[in-house]
Parts: structure tokens; C-alpha cells; sequence
């Protein structure tokens, strides 16, 4: 029992000692409480937004069914903004609008643009969409009467962060969760001129008579077969892969530097064994575009441009007053002779297939007769598919053509020049190739405008 | 055992000592929350509205009047823009004068102080209704919260349009703000029991719900719209159109052999021929229409014309018999709607009278003077604007 004695007091002291270490708090693990750090956060934010001059260039996803936008943002330090857009919704004419932004605590710190502003807010408005562009019912053909929806975009957005370099700010929409990122922009650049860019991109960049787009895996040679991208919307599949299961569907912000899809999207190749993500795709000089998103290295590209003048389908006008060089003297001759020697007007030069003789000829135009003057002949696609060279026949012609070689000499003479050169391309967009500039590889000065008809 | 007890008591008395010394140092420390929100910057851009609003509601009537878009305070099922910055000017300059002023004149401004909302929301687009095909207006909540929508669309020089999106509603919503805090009378709900349609309001015709003593459409959705929409209209519509709308809830009123589309309603016909008068085969006229902005009229199918007050359709009746003998249609709905509307309006007359001291006809003609000086060219709205730029 004398044990007792012992056990009483080491229990006492053990009590006390555990009750001791309770005395001392723990030491804050942050600054300030979580409002006032959340105040804090909201402080730093706003300096950032409005930092040196306060532009940035807003890359917004409104749903996912429709192309990204790009909007320029101008944030003021006396709590107003100016939002300038340029898209189909505002008649593509460009439009810029202020109202009042500010930073809330809400789920964090959010950017919210609190009074309307016809530019932004146009995405998130409920009425209903109308006009050329809105959405199409297929059943009935008619406008999709929402009621209630609208674009259904966000005009809050969680801030999730500042890149180190200062230069992204990284967003999420409030109510939708997409990914929209802000790119600091120069205080002096032209809010219209980056909208025209990005406009025209739009615009140029994809066409719906050029879909043979595909993405090259360059690590381990896999290809996947990409449609769409005139609306921003690009359908991407493995090559023979299965089209039906296998196709994916994202929307995108098409613009003057890249292509950038709404979020991440895994396409699986036709095995399933193994997928690319696809992200962000930067335009090259040479007009493909490539993602290097976690460490990827994929191509986006087309057929190349030696082949378009193989498409049966397409027929491809040499412009008789947009050459350069020694095809501009030659055109010029050949006009002056068609008028004297068989008194008509020289309207050009067709590339055409003639599906009776099945082949590929030069048709002279000419005014007052849409009869063929053809003489046929033979395109060659050298190098890597990105040059020509053609080979005209001066004696392989239909009855017109013949009669023009005899009547029109300066015509043999193009041929010769034609035939001699080889043609490199110079094209606006590699994938919407409806204007090209055929410039000779052996002397630049030589060149002539081909446009799709 | 004895020892265990002493070991026991120890304890206690250890623990106990702890627990006391522990609370000792409690003691209050700063506030967490940043106290630098609601201090007004003279640089900001919105400056002189705020300040506006802080002199003219905030400190007046402890209201909020919030124009910058707060989504937590609103149903997040709508999908809803915020105002225009100059439209949510006007709309503040506007709720001052048709509805704060106009009850300053008649009360004194202690009784706003006590009974206005605390808050009212300016909201740029209405609230969508998908499946009902119907919008929000406005939203009294919890005798708290006045949400007005629509904002954006409000043109100043459209009286109509004025009155029926944001005048009607502001008292309309008032109106529930008061009888969310003291019920007004039962019998009220005795009056038009049984002929309430919450589901299809929407799509009965204003003549219909007239002659069944409603006073708009929404009046006949449920017994509190009822009593909020028989305030609103009586302060807010002209005399000519209230008039017309108890001459609609004397009439009888055709919409088809069924009844069963009530969205069309006719409250007079003729014979087109003997023929037709021979085989009791009536064409019907006089439509019951609204247009965009609510403005009741009848409109005659036969000779495609409009008529918006009392006046205008006697005049018709006594020129049309000249040509054709026009009938009025049997009113078979068993209701003397004239008189359930004028009833409804003599028990909110009392109500307000006895509950708050508010003599319904004088602000009546208080709110009509002042709703009179607005629309069209009016200067009004260009002097109530130069109460926000003159802030200094």
C-alpha cells in the first residue's frame, strides 16, 4: 500500500505539468486573421490590376459550346474599367464601354465587374441570343429560345494568382469555372489594333474549304486528325482511330499568336493505350502552330501547301494585275496582245482540273467567253510539300489553247517562265490558303497571286 | 481505498485551480475584421453617387441602396447582369422622389426611417421564369430587402414604361414590406377565395380577371399579390386607367365556347349579317389588350382601333350603333368585379389608415403629381440629376 505514496504525487505533478503545457499558445501560424489577410490579398490584387497603366488582354470562355473571346481590360485605380471587344456578337465592329470593377471577399478574393458594361457583360446578360449568329434549334431550325440563359458567361471571377513574372493573372469564372487568363498588356498598346488582330485571326485563320488539319506527336510520331476551328471549335480524334467514340470537342480562342483551348483536353490515340493534352498551341514563323504543354512537343499542321493545288475540286486564279517581276511584264504583254491580236480584254490565268481530259490545266480568261483555252499540265511537289513546279504543255491543249499559242506568243512565254520557276508559298494562313503568293526560289522578285475561286 | 480518495481529491483540486487561472487572461482583443470597408474615397470614380447615397438614404433611413452587383444577395438560379452605372443614377434618383419623398410628404420622414427596407438591390436584367415564360419585377424580402430588376432597360422619357417596371413595383413591393409586418386585414382573403390560379396567372386574359374583381393578371396569382398589386395600381395608375379597368370588371366577358384559352378575352359582339343573326352566330370585338408597358385599352377588331379610357370606349359604343348594333357580353362569372375591386381597395384604405397612419387617396394624389411631372422631354429628371453632380 506504501505505493501509494509514490503514485499520488507523481499523478499530481503529471497533472500539473500537462496542464502547464497548455498555458502556452501556440504561435500564429499566420499574420493576420483571415479577414484581414483576405483584405490584405484584396489590396495586392487591385495594385496589381492597375499596375503601369492597367491594360491587360482578357482571354474569356462564356460556355462551353462557343468560341473564346478576347477583350482588352483597362483597370483604374479609381475603381472604374474600360472593356473594349471586337467579336460576331457586336457585329465584329470594335466597342469599348466603362463601368465600375472591384475586388469582393467572397470565395477569396473575386474580380467583379459590378455595374454593366455593354462589352463584358453582353456574355452574361439573359436574354435571349439573336441575330445571324445565334445558336440554331436542328429540329426546328429555328433560333434556340433559352429564356433565361443567354451566353451564360461570368463577369466574377476568383482570382487564383499572379505568375511570378507579373504578367498572367490566372482566374476562374465564378459561376461556370472556366479558366480565363489575363495577359498584361503595355499601357501605350492600341486596345484596336490587338482586337483587329485578334479579328482578323479569327477570321483568317481557319476555312471550312481547308479541314485536313492534323497533330503530330513529335516525340513518338502519333497523329490525330483535327476538323473544325472556323467557329473555335475543333473536333480532335486519332488518326485511324474511330471518329465516333474517339472524337473530342473544345472550344478555343483563336488569335494573331497561338490558339488557346478552354482547358486542357486529353485526346486518346487509337489504341487507347496512351493520350496527348492539348492546351495552348504557339503560331511558328512557318505558320504551324506547336503545344509544349507538359513537355509535349505537338504539331498542329495541314497538308502541306504543294498539295492544295491537287484538290479536283478547287479552281485557283493567276490575278493578272497582282504579279511581281518578270510575270508582272509578261501578264502585262500578254494583255496588250490578247487586245490587239484578238480583241478582247485578258482577265488571267486559271489552275483548274478538267474533269473531261481528267487533268490538271492553265486556262486563259478572257472577256466575252467562258469557253476553256486549256493547255494541261503536270504539278510536281518538291522538298518537304511546300514547293511546286509546274509543267505546262505548249502542245497537250485543247483546240482553244492551240489557236491562243499561235495568236498570243507572249502565252508561250509565261509557260516557259512559269515552267522554269519553282514556286515557294507565302500564305496568311497555311490552313485557310484562299490567297497565295507564288514566289519564285530562284529570284524573289518574280512572283505571282493566286486566289481561290 | 483511502488512498485513492486522497489521490482523487488532489486531482480535483489541481484541475479545478487550473481552469480557473486559465480564464483569468482571457480578454478581449481587436477586432478581426478590417474597419477601413465603408470610408468613401473623394477620388473615386462613383464618388459623388456614393456620397449621395450615404447623405440621401444611408443616413437618412439607414438603407443601403446597392448598385454595384452583390450575387450572394440574389437567387442564384437567375442568371443576372448589374445595372448600368447611369441607369442605377437614375433609378436611385427616381425611388427618392416617386416613392421616399412622396411618403415624406404625406408622414414625415419617421416613418420610412421605421418601415422602409434596409436595402434595395438595383438588379440590370429581369429575372427569368423558363418554364412560366414570365419575369421578376421586383422582390420584397422578409420585410428587409427590396430587389428591383430590370434596370437596364428603363428609359426616362417613357412615363408608361416607368410606371408599370419601377413605379408599380416599388410600391408593390412596399406594400409587402408593410403587411410583412403587420398582416392586413382577413377578410380580405375571403374576397376573391377560390378564384386564385398561382400556376397559370400568367395566362389569363386582364379583362377576365377583371370582371372576377383582379386588378392585373399577377393580382390573381395568391392572396398577398392580390393585396400588393391592389395598393400599387391604385397609387400609380392614371385615373383614366384605373377608371377603365373597373368599367373591364363590369363587363362580361367571352374568351371561346370552352373557356378554355383565357388568354383572349372580347366584351362586346355583333351580327356581321342577318344570316349570321339567324343562326345566333356573333363576331366578337372590343379585346381586352395591354401593351408592352401594361397600358390597358380595348381594341376594336372591326375597325382596328385602340381605346384606352372610359371615355374613348362610351364614345365608341354610341358611334358604332350607328353602323351595327354592337351587345355586351353576358357576364355569367357570378362576380360583381367593380365592386370586390373597390372592396379590396376600401380595406387597404383602412388598413393603411388604422395600422399606419397613411391616408391611401392623399398619397394617391401625391404620387400621380409627381409621376406627372416626369417622361417625355421633362426637365425633371435633368434637375433631380443635378443633386448628384453639385456633390461635392
Amino acid at each position: 500500500m506504501k505505493l501509494y505514496k509514490f503514485i499520488a504525487p507523481a499523478l499530481l505533478l503529471g497533472t500539473m505539468f500537462g496542464f502547464s503545457s497548455c498555458n502556452n499558445e501556440e504561435d500564429d501560424i499566420f499574420d493576420g486573421s483571415a479577414a484581414q489577410r483576405l483584405e490584405e490579398y484584396k489590396k495586392q490584387y487591385a495594385s496589381d490590376f492597375t499596375s503601369n497603366g492597367g491594360k491587360w488582354l482578357m482571354e474569356y470562355f462564356s460556355n462551353e459550346e462557343e468560341r473564346g473571346y478576347a477583350f482588352v481590360v483597362t483597370f483604374n485605380s479609381n475603381g472604374s474599367v474600360k472593356v473594349s471587344g471586337q467579336n460576331i456578337w457586336m457585329d465584329d465592329m470594335f466597342k469599348t464601354d466603362e463601368s465600375l470593377w472591384s475586388i469582393i471577399a467572397d470565395n477569396g478574393p473575386v474580380l467583379s465587374f459590378n455595374t454593366y458594361n455593354e462589352v463584358l457583360h453582353l456574355f452574361s446578360t439573359p436574354e435571349n441570343i439573336v441575330g445571324p449568329n445565334a445558336p440554331i434549334n436542328p429540329d426546328t431550325e429555328k433560333d434556340i429560345n433559352e429564356q433565361g440563359t443567354g451566353h451564360g458567361g461570368d463577369y466574377e471571377f476568383v482570382i487564383l494568382g499572379l505568375s511570378d513574372d507579373g504578367n498572367t493573372m490566372h482566374l476562374t469564372g465564378k459561376k461556370t469555372l472556366h479558366d480565363i487568363y489575363m495577359r498584361k498588356l503595355d499601357s501605350t498598346a492600341d486596345d484596336r489594333e490587338i482586337l483587329g488582330a485578334y479579328s482578323y485571326a479569327e477570321k483568317t485563320t481557319f476555312n471550312v474549304l481547308f479541314p485536313n488539319m492534323f497533330i503530330t506527336d513529335m516525340n513518338d510520331g502519333e497523329q490525330y486528325e483535327v476538323s473544325g476551328g472556323v467557329n473555335g471549335i475543333f473536333n480532335m480524334w486519332p488518326k485511324n482511330g474511330d471518329p465516333v467514340v474517339q472524337t473530342v470537342t473544345m472550344c478555343a480562342l483563336v488569335g494573331p499568336d497561338g490558339i488557346r483551348f478552354r482547358k486542357p483536353v486529353g485526346i486518346e490515340n487509337a489504341e487507347n493505350t496512351d493520350s496527348i493534352v492539348v492546351e495552348n498551341f504557339v503560331r511558328q514563323s512557318d505558320g504551324k502552330y506547336v503545344c509544349t504543354y507538359n513537355d509535349q512537343n505537338l504539331v498542329l499542321d495541314c497538308i502541306g501547301l504543294g498539295n492544295i493545288f491537287n484538290m479536283t475540286k478547287y479552281v485557283w486564279h493567276i490575278e493578272e494585275n497582282a504579279a511581281g517581276g518578270k510575270f508582272a511584264q509578261i501578264l502585262s504583254k500578254i494583255a496588250t496582245e490578247s487586245k490587239s491580236k484578238m480583241k478582247v480584254n485578258f482577265r488571267g490565268f486559271n489552275i483548274e482540273y478538267d474533269a473531261t481530259s481528267k487533268k490538271y490545266a492553265l486556262n486563259f480568261r478572257r472577256s466575252g467567253s467562258t469557253s476553256p483555252h486549256y493547255m494541261y499540265c503536270e504539278e510536281t511537289v518538291v522538298d518537304d510539300g511546300e514547293s511546286v513546279k509546274f509543267n505546262v504543255s505548249t502542245t497537250d491543249v485543247n483546240n482553244n489553247g492551240n489557236l491562243l499559242l499561235q495568236r498570243v506568243s507572249s502565252v508561250g512565254d509565261f509557260i516557259q517562265l512559269f515552267n522554269a520557276s519553282d514556286f515557294e508559298f507565302e500564305v496568311g494562313s497555311r490552313f485557310a490558303p484562299s490567297r497565295i503568293k507564288m514566289v519564285s526560289k530562284t529570284n524573289p522578285e518574280d512572283y505571282l497571286n493566286v486566289t481561290l475561286q | 481505498m483511502k488512498y485513492l480518495k486522497y489521490i482523487l481529491a488532489s486531482s480535483f483540486v489541481v484541475i479545478s485551480s487550473m481552469f480557473i487561472s486559465s480564464c483569468k487572461d482571457d480578454e478581449f482583443t481587436e477586432t478581426i475584421f478590417p474597419d477601413d470597408e465603408d470610408v468613401l474615397d473623394p477620388s473615386s470614380y462613383s464618388y459623388k453617387f456614393d456620397k449621395w447615397l450615404v447623405d440621401n438614404f444611408l443616413s437618412t433611413y439607414n438603407l443601403e441602396f446597392c448598385y454595384k452587383m452583390e450575387d450572394v444577395e440574389t437567387d442564384m438560379n437567375y442568371n443576372l447582369v448589374p445595372a448600368t452605372y447611369q441607369n442605377a443614377m437614375d433609378l436611385a434618383l427616381l425611388t427618392k422622389y416617386l416613392w421616399f419623398d412622396a411618403y415624406d410628404e404625406l408622414t414625415g420622414k419617421e416613418f420610412l426611417r421605421a418601415n422602409a427596407p434596409r436595402k434595395i438591390h438595383a438588379i440590370g436584367s429581369p429575372a427569368y421564369n423558363p418554364t412560366s415564360g414570365t419575369m421578376i419585377l421586383g422582390l420584397a424580402e422578409g420585410g428587409i430587402k427590396v430587389s428591383l430588376f430590370r434596370v437596364n432597360y428603363m428609359d426616362v422619357t417613357d412615363f408608361m414604361q416607368l410606371n408599370e417596371y419601377y413605379f408599380r413595383t416599388m410600391h408593390h413591393e412596399f406594400a409587402h414590406i408593410l403587411h410583412q409586418k403587420k398582416s392586413y386585414p382577413v377578410e380580405f382573403n375571403l374576397l376573391s377565395l377560390g378564384n386564385y390560379d398561382d400556376n397559370n396567372w400568367q395566362d389569363r386574359n386582364g379583362g377576365l380577371v377583371a370582371s372576377l374583381g383582379f386588378v392585373t393578371p399577377y393580382a390573381s396569382s395568391q392572396i398577398r399579390e392580390d393585396f400588393a398589386e391592389t395598393i400599387a395600381n391604385y397609387i400609380t395608375r392614371t385615373p383614366e386607367q384605373y377608371d377603365l379597368i373597373l368599367w373591364c370588371a363590369e363587363q362580361g366577358w367571352y374568351s371561346g365556347d370552352d373557356d378554355m384559352d383565357q388568354s383572349v378575352a372580347y366584351a362586346y359582339y355583333y351580327y356581321a349579317s342577318e344570316y349570321d343573326r339567324e343562326n345566333e352566330n356573333p363576331t366578337y370585338t372590343l379585346r381586352f389588350v395591354e401593351g408592352e408597358n401594361s397600358e390597358v385599352a380595348l381594341y376594336d377588331v372591326r375597325t382596328r382601333q385602340y381605346l384606352n379610357s372610359v371615355e374613348k370606349v362610351e364614345n365608341w359604343i354610341e358611334s358604332i350603333s350607328d353602323d351595327v348594333t354592337v351587345y355586351p357580353v353576358a357576364d355569367k362569372d357570378g362576380k360583381d368585379g367593380k365592386e370586390i375591386m373597390l372592396q379590396k381597395v376600401n380595406i387597404a384604405r383602412k388598413w393603411l389608415a388604422d395600422e399606419w397612419n397613411i391616408d391611401l387617396d392623399k398619397l394617391r394624389e401625391i404620387v400621380q403629381a409627381r409621376q406627372n411631372t416626369l417622361g417625355g422631354d421633362s426637365p425633371v429628371i435633368e434637375d433631380l440629376r443635378k443633386q448628384i453632380e453639385v456633390v461635392q
